[in-house]
């Protein structure tokens, strides 16, 4: 694999791909979608051979735009689509066939495209795989790689939401008015899961789903572009996700394995990307209500800045925790909130807590784990033992079944 | 020193089927295999082909479109180097990245070069 080679590139291809699709898609019409993708992707792969030999051209965009349209148009020819369209469209393919590359013309169509991903018609993983379908320029193979799905299940998913974006959408636009609002909270959402989803601890395919929390943040900043868009609410999620993308370089150990918070060596953490969280938390702030958004950038700004681990300000965690459930009972939530809590009162406290909401929790796969680490805080072996055993029993993927196998290594004999 | 001759065949299908970060990390391949080559001072020239072509036959009295040949068949593309032997030349282009396709090919040619 030739990293420096495809780094010094910084994803040009799957980004164009992204930035070609929205834009003629954006042109035409969503129903066009499968002839788009299929030229775009016959433009890049006739890019690749002819710059493998000579270099990269002058404008590499404006040379993948123009054997684009060219293929896009081609393929229309055979097909005698053009005779089908609409005299509008049909007059738009034929005058922007020798139209130059227009630079300024891009942003715009991929925020359009962003909203047509998230369109309500589609269920939230939906939205998220033609995201990254679409947008993001994954393959079918990539988006089941980095989410951890059969790769037949998520092709069935994605031809599905592709039904469904040709058919209800279209043309592509911004909402206004009333309808912006919840159009927005669903595009936050799903830029929110994909960042999260990038974020989960797995070490495999670890340099992949670190590139979905980049995406992540490259789609949050197109929104950021737009005035309509540039809301509370995003600028707090962006700084939540810039917060704990710094500190993706001291995650894992030289021989690739996780550490947890308290591991963490922080000297490593990335400062520019806490300076920029800052000022995006505090843009934020500026908003008289405070988002759930918000609540979870706070929470972050805590555990990143901290000096230590030990250091950790616990008590306004906590404090943020208990405003974060009244808006988000999530068993996630509850269970950072217990893990706070033991750090402040003590494992006891935290365990008889915890046994309050034990309900609520059972069925969450991390919630044995956390039971497993209060009984060893207490010195209570024999249980921390059988809940960790039952985690282990319970875990979704290879990582975190050695993570927590070593743990459980580490505790025989006490 | 003599010149020798890749012609390239093969290796669409795997390149159709790849996603634009792998097409992406296999160009860069072939751009660092093509760099050690003129870094050594080896690499002559080279560019790859279209697929479509015409065909002059009989005298140039008919010209057909093509070839149309199978994907394998067809030569996409060629590379001329400075080798010290057939054998020479030959390993060599083991290390192109062409060859990661099953259905990829490379002939080796020396190329007759006369001398007075």
């Amino acid at each position: 694999m030739t990293t420096e080679a495809a780094a010094t590139l910084d994803h040009l291809f799957r980004h164009e791909y992204g930035r070609l699709v929205s834009l003629f898609t954006n042109r035409y019409s969503t129903a066009m979608i499968d002839s788009i993708e299929d030229a775009v992707q016959e433009a890049l792969y006739k890019a690749a051979k002819v710059w493998a030999f000579k270099g990269l051209p002058e404008n590499p965009q404006a040379w993948l735009y123009r054997v684009a349209n060219n293929a896009l148009i081609d393929s229309l020819r055979k097909t005698n689509r053009v005779d089908r369209l609409d005299d509008d469209t049909k007059n738009q393919v034929e005058e922007t066939q020798e139209l130059e590359f227009a630079q300024d013309e891009l942003g715009d169509e991929q925020l359009r495209m962003i909203f047509a991903c998230c369109h309500p018609s589609m269920k939230l993983t939906e939205q998220l795989m033609l995201s990254l379908k679409l947008l993001c320029g994954l393959s079918v193979k990539e988006i089941s790689r980095a989410l951890l799905k059969q790769e037949e299940a998520t092709k069935k998913a994605i031809t599905r939401a592709k039904k469904k974006f040709k058919e209800e959408i279209g043309k592509l636009e911004v909402p206004v008015g009333n309808e912006l609002e919840s159009r927005l909270s669903a595009v936050l959402q799903v830029i929110y899961l994909l960042f999260n989803e990038g974020y989960k601890a797995t070490e495999g395919e670890r340099l992949l789903r670190q590139d979905l929390c980049d995406e992540a943040i490259r789609l949050a900043f197109l929104l950021k572009n737009e005035p309509s868009c540039d809301n509370g609410e995003l600028q707090a999620l962006i700084s939540m996700m810039l917060f704990k993308a710094a500190r993706f370089p001291a995650r894992v150990d030289a021989k690739g394995r996780l550490l947890t918070l308290a591991e963490q060596d922080r000297s490593k953490y990335d400062e520019d990307m806490m300076q920029w969280g800052w000022k995006f938390l505090k843009e934020s702030s500026a908003y008289t209500y405070s988002s759930i958004y918000q609540l979870e950038a706070t929470i972050s700004c805590y555990y990143t800045t901290a000096e230590t681990y030990e250091k950790t300000n616990w008590q306004s965690i906590l404090g943020l925790y208990d405003r974060l459930i009244a808006l988000k009972p999530a068993p996630v939530v509850h269970m950072s909130r217990i893990l706070v809590l033991s750090k402040l009162e003590g494992a006891q406290y935290a365990l008889n807590e915890i046994e309050k909401i034990e309900d609520e929790l059972k069925g969450n796969q991390s919630f044995n784990a956390l039971k497993a680490d209060l009984y060893a805080d207490v010195m209570d072996w024999p249980k921390a033992r059988l809940h960790l055993q039952r985690a282990i029993s319970e875990s979704q993927n290879f990582t975190e079944r050695r993570f927590l196998q070593d743990k459980l290594r580490s505790w025989v004999g006490r | 020193m003599q010149k020798y001759l890749y012609l390239f065949r093969g290796g669409d299908k795997m390149m159709a089927a790849m996603s634009p970060e792998e097409v992406e990390a296999h160009m860069g391949e072939w751009r660092i295999w093509m760099q050690e080559l003129a870094e050594k001072g080896q690499l002559i020239d080279g560019e790859p082909l279209f697929a479509e072509g015409k065909q002059v036959v009989k005298g140039g009295s008919v010209i057909t479109d093509g070839p149309f040949a199978e994907g394998t068949e067809i030569v996409g593309g060629y590379l001329m180097v400075n080798a010290a032997s057939i054998e020479d030349a030959v390993e060599l282009s083991k290390g192109c990245p062409i060859l990661q396709a099953e259905d990829a090919n490379i002939e080796v040619r020396q190329i007759q070069v006369l001398e007075f």
